[in-house]
């Protein structure tokens, strides 16, 4: 190259010649300029410099991961237990780069503090065993892949990390959650108080079944269970939890009343219907088990009045604008997949940043709140929604009496054309709902009912949370999660056998009559005849581990597998408790017995509650210790000291072990409630990093709207139908052989085929319409831009050709 | 500045007037497009985000990249006009970098035409922006590296079609290199040193990250310096040639 060059520079003109030194355009100069090149990208690959775009910053730690690890101030050891790759499957090894990365990003907050062990697992080895101890178990008795974290002598795990890492790597990586729970679990001095009711076992029985979100609370506070009739609150609960508390007495309304009033913060997790119950409900039609199951509805009948509400326990939502998906143009509008325009309050430092939510057979709520009441709404209806009767609850919703009903309830919805609330805050001072003073104890027959008199055992669910139970594969009794893969747990040789196994004969598949009356003749579908059994979701292991399934909303898979029968937990003796409206007079704090191995509730702890170290409270602390007990000698406060703070929330089972909970932000937003009432201001916005997606929500609105179009024609159509219907029984009962009667038999016959005709192709023609949007969408999309290239092109070759031509 | 705006003037016009832009950009936007609707399944996710759509882009460019460039060069050596070019009063680098801009330019209205699915996913949903725009940040940077390489090979070859061979194959490379079975094959072997910097010299890896959001220093720095280093390698190369 550098042989002719001093022939040709001199013809080249001598402005370019000036240009740069002529050395850096030969070969060496190419090579010292790749050398500088290869180093300035060497240098940028260490570098972790980086802009995180998107709209929640999911690929930086958030502040509050930031806060958690820098108050840490012993030193927290995070052991990374994971199985060589030679033995690891390919599918899972991009994920131990994934989980380094994130924990390099945790160490960096707080090097000093933060230590990171990587410890190969192999078989035979020191790691093996010190992963066993840590409670790290291998999946398939042979991949590890578990992180465990250790502050002085306080441990927590994540036992599979896969399950909270994204299988896209999209942005629902649940890692930092999860990470950053664990490590304030372990490293926190002091836990704060949580008291905790339901009618549910939501503890589960016999160490299993205990629900996800009840073992969340369980790692960040100090829970203590509460009976549905306790008749006093002690003042230093840092927040009152109730989940679902069907039969709740007077008295422990008064109670929950006497504590909002001295500043307390009270979470309260209501239904209408809460699926749970009635699927315990149905298995209570197994003579082998005679326990009793809780009511499915729930409310608190003395304080929601007083706070400026009504809850409606007989009626369920139905919103199409938020239905499930059951096929491409008909939805489920009583089980709802919400998305961010549910949201009330979008600013809210609680649901800022969440997206989805799910809900089945919700209540809602309606009214505005009292005076010297704030509302903030977390969740609220559509325009388009409608209370419907809780007999359209089915246990199988996507079974074909779920189809049928949302067929029904297509035509039948009646928008109220107004919002109701779904999750709301409450915050001001209290008026009491007892200004009569404490009620009477119930009589003894109104004994309160609670999960320790004698319910069935847990309800598990077949998609369990991040923390995943053992067994938790879903059992007889409903449809097998279609979208949701077999969960990601140990095989059911990893239950404990203490629990029983489910003979397949405690599957009741008889007809139940409905808990609570139809509101309509119209709106009362009659109940399924039978409960069809459903195979359980394989749990025989996989050669790769299951892995979570991408957010879905479009068609939530719900698995219920049914109590395992338990004869030595003695059955309750009490009858069904009534509406709690029904004033009783109940024997003051008389628990029902409690179930082998019930967790017995928690030692009452007199000393007062301390507000945690260094953490600013987001809300006005609960209760407090200068408080004075209502329930002791002291007057019954009929006015607010503090102010206090209720969270109301419609719907229980959005925080149950359902599979599509998990797809969803519930947890998010109810521990998100928990963590703003007791203070957590942190786990509150790391939370909100969870499954983040973002639905078509506009299709789903054409959906609705297109049956919302022919729904009056379909309605006279049908009508027409049952009235042509019942003119031929009429006809054929009479049992006359006239050639009249015979024709007229005929022409009825001819013009119900007619009239079914009709509604088939009105359906016909609402799902051609969302064809034609859909083929719309695809034909813009796609062939538009094409054309309009294509149409440039030919304008400007025959403008050229014209302009060639003149020329 | 001049001099380049002259070249590139002289090069859009050459890419316009001539059907080669209206076929390259009716192929990329109906490949792109139809393969995002048909098998990246845009609507059957039912998610508003871009993910599918920028997906394809990596395997696109191996072809589309290498069809804009390969005649910025070797059609002027083919015909003879490398020479008469560099006898004029400009520089080599002006005017590199007025075809490659011109290239560019084509680029970026290949790009344009494909905005109307950023107003169908704001019609459908409501997604992240931002992600959008890096995405599309993303890919165009993934397109000038491939147009650049592109340069570099049409510098030294006659034939458009040897370049656009040779070119395909160099992208191809470096697309498959950050293929996630690759990846994971050379980790399996142990070789994870050589996955990472299979990683990160690949398209794939780096428009990924762009197209989630994830804007790394080290992916701009990369996919600016491949293909200035390219310009920088087609400036040497007419400059051996003119010797």
């Amino acid at each position: 190259m550098s042989k002719s060059s001093t022939a040709s520079d001199s013809a080249v003109p001598a402005a370019s010649v000036r240009k740069g030194p002529n050395w850096l355009l030969t070969g060496v100069g190419a090579l010292l300029v790749l050398a500088i090149v290869v180093a300035v990208n060497v240098f940028a690959g260490m570098s972790t410099a980086r802009f995180d775009l998107t709209e929640n910053k999911v690929h930086t730690l958030t502040q509050g991961t930031k806060n958690i690890l820098s108050r840490v101030e012993a030193p927290v050891t995070i052991k990374f237990y994971v199985s060589p790759k030679d033995i690891m499957p390919a599918q899972l090894r991009p994920y131990v780069e994934q989980t380094d990365s994130w924990l390099a990003r945790f160490r960096e907050v707080n090097p000093e503090m933060i230590t990171i062990e990587k410890l190969e697992t192999e078989p035979a080895t020191d790691a093996q065993e010190a992963a066993h101890a840590a409670g790290i178990e291998p999946r398939q008795g042979m991949f590890y892949f578990g992180l465990a974290i250790n502050c002085l002598e306080k441990n927590a795990n994540i036992d599979w990390v896969p399950d909270v890492l994204s299988n896209d790597r999209k942005e629902d990586d649940r890692i930092e959650l999860n990470l950053a729970k664990a490590i304030s679990e372990v490293s926190r001095v002091k836990k704060k108080k949580v008291a905790l009711m339901s009618a549910l076992p939501v503890e589960g029985m016999f160490g299993n079944g205990e629900w996800a979100f009840v073992k969340e609370l369980k790692a960040l506070y100090d829970v203590k269970k509460i009976e549905v009739g306790v008749t006093s609150i002690e003042d230093d609960t840092d927040v009152v939890v109730l989940i679902h508390p069907a039969g709740i007495t007077e008295e422990a309304q008064f109670a929950i009343d006497q504590y909002l009033l001295k500043g307390g913060h009270v979470v309260a997790f209501l239904d209408a219907e809460s699926y749970v119950a009635l699927a315990q409900s149905r298995q209570q039609q197994n003579p082998m088990m005679p326990r009793e199951a809780p009511e499915v509805s729930s409310t608190l009948s003395r304080l929601i009045p007083i706070w400026g509400y009504s809850f409606d326990t007989t009626k369920i939502l139905a919103d199409p604008a938020y239905g499930m998906p059951l096929s491409q143009n008909l939805v489920n509008p009583v089980i709802l997949t919400m998305g961010p325009e549910a949201i009330g309050d979008k600013d809210d430092e609680l649901t800022k940043d969440l997206t989805s939510f799910f809900a089945v057979y919700a209540g809602a709520f309606s009214g505005s709140p009292a005076s010297g009441l704030k509302e903030t709404v977390y969740l609220k209806t559509s325009d388009a929604h409608a209370m419907v009767a809780n007999t359209y609850a089915d246990l199988n919703p996507q079974g074909p009496e779920a189809i049928k009903h949302a067929q029904e309830l297509a035509y039948k919805i009646k928008p109220e054309g107004k919002q109701r609330l779904l999750a709301l805050r409450l915050q001001g001072k209290f008026k009491t709902a007892f200004p009569e003073g404490k009620p009477p104890p119930p009589k003894k027959e109104d004994k309160p009912r609670g999960p320790g008199g004698g319910f069935p055992p847990g309800v598990n669910f077949g998609d369990q949370g991040a923390q995943g139970e053992p067994g938790a594969a879903a059992q007889p009794g409903a449809q097998p999660p279609p979208a949701t893969p077999p969960p990601a747990n140990p095989p059911p040789a990893a239950t404990p056998a203490a629990t029983p196994a489910t003979p397949p004969a405690t599957t009741p598949p008889a007809a139940v009559p409905p808990a609570t009356p139809p509101a309509t003749p119209a709106a009362d579908p009659a109940k399924p005849a039978t409960t069809p059994p459903a195979p359980a979701p394989s749990s025989t292991p996989s050669a790769i581990p299951p892995r979570r399934t991408p957010i879905t909303a479009t068609t939530p898979p719900i698995s219920i597998p049914p109590a395992p029968a338990d004869s030595k937990t003695p059955a309750s003796s009490t009858p069904a408790t009534p509406a709690p409206a029904t004033p009783g007079t109940p024997a003051p704090a008389t628990p029902g017995t409690p179930a082998p191995g019930t967790p017995s509730p928690l030692p009452v702890t007199p000393a007062p509650s301390a507000a945690p170290g260094g953490e600013a409270p987001l809300l006005p602390p609960p209760g407090g210790a200068t408080a004075t007990p209502a329930a002791g000698g002291a007057a019954p406060l009929k006015e607010g000291e503090r102010e206090g703070i209720v969270y109301l929330v419609g719907d229980s089972d959005m925080i149950a072990d359902l599979g599509p909970n998990q797809n969803s932000h519930n947890f998010a937003l109810a521990m998100g409630m928990v963590d703003q009432a007791a203070g957590d201001r942190d786990l509150l916005e790391v939370r909100g990093r969870g499954a983040a997606t973002r639905p078509f929500s506009a299709l789903k609105k054409i959906i609705q709207d297109s049956n919302q179009r022919i729904q009056k024609d379909v309605e006279t159509w049908q009508t027409d139908v049952q009235k042509a219907q019942e003119e031929i029984r009429t006809i054929t009962d009479r049992k006359d052989r006239m050639a009249a009667s015979i024709q007229a038999r005929k022409d009825l016959q001819a013009k119900v085929q007619k009239l079914n005709k009709q509604i088939y192709q009105a359906q016909k023609d609402a799902k051609k319409e969302y064809d034609g949007v859909i083929f719309n969408i695809k034909w813009k999309n796609v062939f538009l831009p094409p054309i309009l290239i294509a149409l440039a092109g030919i304008a400007v070759f025959v403008v050229r050709k014209f302009k060639t031509a003149a020329q | 500045m001049r001099n380049v705006w002259i070249v590139f003037k002289r090069e859009l016009i050459a890419y316009f007037t001539t059907p080669l832009a209206y076929v390259l950009i009716f192929i990329f936007t109906l490949l792109s497009l139809g393969l995002t609707f048909y098998f990246g399944g845009f609507i059957e996710q039912g998610d508003a985000s871009l993910s599918s759509f920028f997906s394809f882009h990596g395997w696109i460019y191996i072809i589309f990249g290498p069809a804009i460039g390969m005649r910025l060069w070797s059609e002027e050596n083919r015909t003879g006009t490398t020479e008469l070019l560099l006898t004029m009063p400009i520089s080599p680098w002006n005017a590199i970098a007025g075809k490659f801009l011109a290239a560019a330019v084509t680029l970026a209205v290949a790009l344009l035409f494909t905005v109307g699915i950023v107003f169908t996913v704001y019609s459908l949903g409501q997604p992240d922006g931002a992600t959008i725009w890096s995405g599309y940040i993303g890919s165009y940077l993934v397109g000038l590296a491939s147009i650049a390489l592109t340069c570099a090979f049409s510098a030294v070859t006659r034939n458009p079609i040897t370049c656009l061979l040779i070119s395909v194959t160099l992208c191809l490379i470096l697309v498959l290199i950050g293929f996630a079975p690759i990846i994971d094959f050379l980790r399996g072997a142990h070789m994870n040193t050589l996955a990472d910097i299979c990683n990160s010299m690949s398209f794939t890896w780096h428009l990924g990250e762009l197209a989630r959001g994830n804007m790394r220093i080290q992916s701009l720095v990369y996919l600016i310096t491949l293909a200035g280093f390219c310009l920088f390698l087609t400036s040497v190369f007419i400059r051996s040639k003119r010797s």
